[in-house]
């Protein structure tokens, strides 16, 4: 039956590790509709319209299962089997049908009349093929564009999806993701990039085991196969000049690479300017848009909402963002028997014996934390800005010194090399998320202190969790420290 | 106490020594019960097959992991704590190696020249120049065979009494291969260095080698000077009727569909094979390396 076959090639296509990763996510949504119907019930307020889901499903639907069909693509032009390739189109058809063309047609969400839910659920597919068949930049012009839309769109008055009107921005929108697709398709195709490229697709990215840290990646070693996809302006200039012997801390920190290496001043600012610009260039957008539209307070609430909002989730994501990354990479230089540490263990000069745990664990937590810091300092300032309530401003400031216990215990438990094991290390990280990101979105919820689970408020849970999660993360820095007393010397693999 | 005498007696003698060496992965013995000394002066070839455990023992040896039981000793002090004087002495280049992937090889050697005391910035120069490795490209951009080249150049270039070379010779090609062998026997006949190195290529190890350790599956089969295993070992194979007869001692057995055996066999101290060769229709085949490297592993 050809049918089944087109429906499942998607399926076939992706890597045993994506189609895990696909099953958790639609596992989690559910849980999270589920979660949502309960919260609505309990409430008794209205649910959110089939629109949203219909949407939110397609996007990650194109975004994760789809996009494998161009390299089952590409493979099959490669291995000569033209049917094959075409079977794949065939396959990206009858998706188009099943999950943009049926509901437009079986449902009629309220405000939408059946042209305008077809488009904006293709726009919800382009958006989700574009971000994986494109290069990994295009990903930030997607956020920008979609920031914009949310924010600034609302104010200059800019019909939103499904009302009258909003064909004339949403039909050019989607022609050009439709384009862009396709010329990304034709170029994978053709073979006129390779994975290692940077201008790759982030499909080709995820394909080369980029995600999974097999070859590449992140807490890969050095994160050699990244570096190798960089252009030469892009990599970052060591600092040499306080090397050797007598700069123990400092040679470690370069031993280390990645985030802790100490840069020149030149790569230190070309490297802030990759996460400042983006920010910026938000921030610059929202402001011109505030000047142009006159809107008095109006502008000021758009300010607040979109600027300040954005400060806040870069500081309290940023911060976790920083705390994965270090200890990625941080596990992977202890897991990896052929890199740095042989090297460090045979090294000369370098402090023995307490002394060098010591230089060793500030080599690695004052560049981790520094950041994480001044994330937390932003945040602060941004908590002043904002007047949120007190409660807000608590659990607020407690996302980044969450993910600061994580990266000392963390750190602790891999150079001691007492680090739990991954199903449990796993538990927590997913218990530490799901936590900060509640707490990130107790100031968007309204009066919090009347919700209620079960028998308490939901504060009173939300702080229970959080004395959970520091005594976890003070245990485990406990027994990380214990390991880091005991261990012969600190270079040993994990 | 014991451990005590021990360290006094390793510091004259032997560069490398361990013994009763175990280590595990994942429940699977890496190590058995290794016991090896390299004396000062030698070069040794470590052979064996793939999983034999030759790198772990590498790294069990140089403390660069914890054995589960057994000790070790480098330069007559205590691998998992040697003093900065003996590291300065050592150099260790692992199998496909890593390291600093985000230095240039400029830059690793300008990092790393500050610790080594002897370091040799003119043979850096020149055998960058003579390998013609591209000195300004970062690590991570290079070929496997030229890493491999410029994390050998680190290694001689401190100077080191005691070069630790984890298959050095996999990623190079013929010629960059010839020139280290040629490097680690000058090495070792001009400075008097002590080398031990691992390897599949049999013939690298006849072309340099002094004495040779053979590691299979987690154990030590045979350690014996290179030039011995000729005269030492050979291939006894016995006829059906006789395989019954066949020594219970021997490194390797097979036996053959028609019934016969052949065993890979020792010399005793009194240099005299074992009984069974004079058995009627017995027969002693002489092994070159290879052969007996293929006999034990097979």
């Amino acid at each position: 039956m050809n049918l089944v076959r087109w429906l499942l090639l998607p399926w076939w296509a992706t890597t045993r590790a994506m189609q895990i990763a696909i099953g958790a996510l639609l596992g989690l949504i559910l849980l999270t509709f589920g979660a949502i119907a309960v919260f609505h019930y309990i409430q008794h307020s209205s649910m959110p319209d089939s629109a949203d889901m219909l949407s939110i499903i397609n996007l990650l639907v194109w975004a994760l299962l789809l996009p494998n069909l161009l390299v089952l693509a590409r493979d099959a032009r490669a291995l000569r089997l033209p049917a094959l390739e075409r079977e794949a189109v065939i396959s990206l058809g009858v998706y188009a049908i099943l999950f943009i063309v049926a509901p437009s047609l079986l449902f009629n969400p309220p405000g939408f009349t059946t042209a305008q839910f077809m488009l904006a659920l293709s726009l919800c597919a382009g958006i989700g093929m574009a971000y994986m068949c494109l290069p990994g930049y295009f990903a930030l012009v997607i956020v920008i564009g979609w920031l914009l839309y949310d924010h600034a769109g609302k104010a200059l008055g800019w019909p939103q999806i499904g009302q009258a009107g909003s064909t004339t921005w949403v039909l050019p929108t989607l022609i050009l993701l439709l384009l862009a697709i396709a010329w990304s398709w034709r170029r994978v195709l053709h073979n006129a990039v390779s994975a290692s490229s940077y201008n790759a697709p982030m499909i080709l990215k995820f394909r080369n085991n980029a995600w999974n840290n097999r070859s590449a990646g992140i807490g890969n070693n050095g994160g050699s196969a990244m570096i190798r996809q960089r252009p030469n302006w892009m990599l970052s200039q060591p600092d040499l000049r306080r090397c050797g012997p007598e700069y123990p801390q400092h040679s470690l920190r370069l031993a280390m690479g990645g985030m802790f290496m100490p840069l020149t001043v030149t790569s230190r600012l070309r490297q802030c300017a990759f996460f400042v610009l983006p920010s910026l260039l938000f921030v610059a957008v929202m402001m011109l848009l505030s000047l142009q539209n006159h809107h008095g307070d109006g502008a000021l609430s758009l300010w607040k909402a979109g600027g300040f909002a954005a400060l806040v989730w870069g500081g309290g994501f940023g911060a976790s963002m920083l705390a994965f990354a270090c200890l990625m990479q941080l596990a992977m230089r202890w897991r990896s028997a052929n890199a740095e540490l042989p090297l460090l263990t045979l090294l000369p000069g370098l402090p023995a014996g307490e002394r060098g745990k010591h230089a060793l664990l500030r080599a690695i937590l004052i560049p981790a934390l520094r950041w994480q810091l001044a994330l937390w300092l932003v945040l602060l300032c941004c908590m002043i800005g904002l007047h949120l309530s007190k409660s807000s401003d608590v659990f607020l400031l407690l996302t980044p010194l969450g993910a600061m216990g994580f990266t000392i215990a963390f750190v602790l438990l891999i150079v001691g090399g007492k680090l739990p094991r991954p199903w449990a290390s796993t538990a927590l990280g997913i218990f530490g998320c799901v936590l900060i990101n509640v707490s990130l979105f107790i100031p968007a919820l309204n009066d919090t202190s009347t919700m209620r689970i079960g028998g308490g408020s939901l504060l009173e849970l939300l702080a229970a969790a959080w004395i959970v999660l520091g005594s976890v993360l003070l245990w485990l820095g406990y027994r990380g420290w214990n390991g880091v007393v005991q261990r012969r010397h600190l270079f040993l693999p994990s | 106490m014991s451990a005590m005498i021990r360290e006094r007696e390793s510091a004259t003698t032997a560069a490398l020594d361990a013994s009763g060496l175990v280590h595990c992965y994942e429940g699977s013995n890496a190590l058995c019960g290794v016991d090896l000394r390299l004396e000062a002066g030698s070069v040794l070839g470590l052979i064996g097959r793939n999983g034999a455990g030759k790198s772990t023992l590498i790294r069990a040896m140089l403390g660069l992991i914890e054995p589960l039981s057994g000790s070790a000793f480098v330069l007559g002090e205590p691998a998992l704590k040697l003093s900065d004087a003996v590291k300065a002495r050592i150099a260790y280049v692992p199998q496909q190696p890593e390291a600093l992937a985000w230095l240039t090889a400029t830059q690793m050697f300008d990092y790393l020249s500050r610790f080594y005391p002897r370091w040799d910035r003119g043979f850096v120069l020149r055998t960058l120049d003579r390998w013609q490795i591209p000195a300004n490209r970062v690590l991570a951009k290079l070929s496997p065979g030229e890493r491999q080249r410029v994390d050998l150049i680190r290694a001689l270039a401190s100077q080191p009494e005691l070069l630790v070379l984890d298959e050095p010779a996999a990623a190079l090609d013929p010629v960059a291969r010839r020139d280290l062998l040629r490097e680690v026997a000058l090495r070792a006949g001009e400075a008097g260095a002590t080398v031990l190195f691992s390897t599949h290529i049999v013939s690298d190890l006849e072309r340099v080698a002094s004495d040779i350790a053979f590691l299979h599956q987690g154990r030590l089969l045979l350690h014996c000077p290179t030039d011995d295993t000729k005269e030492r070992y050979a291939r006894l194979w016995l006829p059906a009727n006789e395989s019954a007869s066949a020594p219970d001692v021997a490194l390797s057995r097979h036996g053959h569909p028609d019934g016969s055996v052949s065993l890979v066999v020792e010399r005793d101290a009194g240099g005299r094979w074992p009984k069974a060769a004079e058995l009627p229709g017995a027969r002693i085949d002489a092994l070159g390396l290879e052969d007996l490297f293929v006999e034990i592993a097979e």
